[in-house]
């Protein structure tokens, strides 16, 4: 299967970035690479939980939605937004259950992939991987657990602001967003439990305030204090309301 | 802990009924506890996370809860409902740091502790451990990936009907009265505080749910009576098969 990795020392210098693999030995990586198969999926693809085969992915390049979706209401919230280096589904992988999740490719996505029992059996094979993927997986609940907490406790406003602090470059010095500068509005909604017409409503508001700018539909961090304190600052005149919390009337 | 401490064998005992302990050698589990001290904590002491990651925690008995707070509003809700044989904090074990949660006793608990280094060297000593650590892991993302799922997509009624559903033992389901388990004597407020919301509307709910004989409530304790009516009003379908869990969930 190894052949056809024709480049192969490309596909493993993106390994390198990956928090995931770059302590990795190389012959670590390239017995990895004999495991995995490459795939390319294209800008837009959905998968949703039931067609969603027991295979394990890494990405090379592009980003991936992960979400759960309210079959009733069709809203979706959007728990992990994955880019170059990042794998899914690590929930199904570590547990062995199909997870009820669906996928969306924001980009076109380059990606390796493998059956979720031969990962298993790769990890289980280099204990050593261990030094990497536990503070991977420590990250990524660290990032289920800011949502959540997020959710519930904080109103739109405040998650907004939190949402773009988490994705600031901070290797640059003009606050430019790592990931999601280029989302769309409803995407935005999405990753914070709440819609289009909200989100757009704040950042237009907060672009007045000279906070944020957007620049052919990229956002850019102005003022990162005034944009910490609206993390920070839980305003009662904010946006919208907290999660939802009006009961339902079907009695 | 010595091997000659009278609270050894309770240890062991404990730790072998543990999923994440189980499938270790008596011989591992002994030793693992020779570098644990006993500590016992009182109910309702709270202590922030930088008080206590440096320290590895497993529980032996009674509840702990993990939490995050809106100091301004003096709103809580709860990430993990511990009890019996879970470890706490993962997330400090997985990455090293602390981490902004707090902890709260929710009962009268003892716990071993050991610090935070030596469990993770023991952990790299012990890569067979990684068969069970990781099936746990993964159980823990999947709930908190639950929990925020249901806070963003999901009104409180059908909230409060999953998180029920989410402690209903799957072996139990052809009981008559179901009891479930870790969260059965919570008080609503802290019921509320692990879907978001808060007491009165938890309060109201579970009145109205009695008045239709969904669940009961005994002396503070909640029994479930009518299973598929609080999976259909938590918009979820049961698995009837003894021993498999929810896939929906």
């Amino acid at each position: 299967m190894s052949t056809q990795f024709s480049d192969r020392n490309s596909v493993i210098a993106l390994l390198r970035h990956s928090p995931l693999f770059s302590s990795l030995a190389n012959t670590v990586l390239l017995d990895m690479l004999s495991h995995f198969r490459r795939e390319t999926w294209k800008h837009g693809r959905c998968i949703t939980g039931s067609e969603n085969e027991q295979r394990f992915h890494v990405i090379l390049s592009g980003r991936l939605k992960m979400g759960r979706i309210n079959p009733e209401t069709g809203r979706i919230v959007t728990l992990f937004l994955l880019g170059p280096g990042d794998a899914f589904d690590v929930i199904s992988l570590l547990d062995g259950e199909p997870s009820p999740v669906t996928l969306e490719a924001k980009d076109d996505l380059e990606l390796l992939s493998t059956p979720v029992e031969e990962a298993r059996r790769w990890i289980e094979y280099h204990p050593e991987f261990n030094h990497s993927f536990l503070p991977y997986l420590g990250r990524q609940m660290h990032l289920l657990a800011d949502l959540a907490g997020d959710l519930a406790l904080h109103d739109t406003e405040t998650r907004l602001a939190r949402l773009i602090l988490r994705h600031i470059d901070t290797d640059n010095s003009h606050h430019s967003l790592h990931l999601i500068h280029d989302l769309s509005h409803e995407a935005l909604g999405e990753m914070i439990g709440s819609v289009r017409v909200v989100v757009n409503r704040q950042l237009q508001h907060w672009q007045r305030e000279g906070i944020i700018i957007s620049h052919r539909g990229k956002l850019v961090v102005q003022e990162l204090e005034a944009l910490l304190k609206k993390a920070m600052h839980h305003s009662h005149n904010s946006a919208a309301k907290p999660s939802p919390e009006k009961p339902k009337n079907r009695h | 802990m010595e091997p000659k401490s009278p609270f050894f064998k309770e240890s062991i005992q404990c730790l072998m009924q543990s999923p994440l302990f189980s499938s270790l050698a008596p011989s591992v589990i002994e030793e693992m506890i020779t570098h644990c001290r006993r500590e016992t904590w009182k109910r309702r002491r709270l202590l922030p996370m930088n008080e206590t990651w440096q320290r590895f925690h497993i529980l032996l008995s009674g509840r702990v809860r993990l939490s995050r707070s809106n100091p301004e509003t003096g709103r809580m809700i709860t990430l993990f409902l511990l009890g019996p044989g879970d470890p706490f904090c993962i997330f400090s074990l997985l990455d090293g740091k602390p981490h902004d949660v707090m902890l709260e006793t929710l009962d009268d608990t003892s716990l071993l502790s050991l610090p935070m280094e030596e469990a993770r060297q023991w952990l790299s000593d012990h890569p067979e451990f990684n068969c069970t650590l990781l099936p746990y892991l993964g159980e823990q993302m999947c709930n908190l990936a639950g929990l925020a799922a249901d806070l963003a997509l999901h009104d409180t009624e059908t909230r409060l009907a999953r998180l029920i559903l989410r402690h209903v033992d799957t072996t139990a389901l052809q009981q008559k009265h179901i009891s479930p388990h870790l969260i059965n004597n919570l008080s609503n407020e802290s019921l509320a505080e692990m879907i978001g919301s808060v007491r009165v509307v938890v309060n109201r709910q579970l009145q109205h749910w009695k008045q239709e004989g969904i669940i009961d409530t005994h002396r503070g304790y909640l029994r479930v009576e009518k299973l598929d009516d609080l999976a259909q009003l938590a918009e979820l379908r049961l698995a009837r098969t003894a021993g498999t869990a929810p896939a929906t969930l």
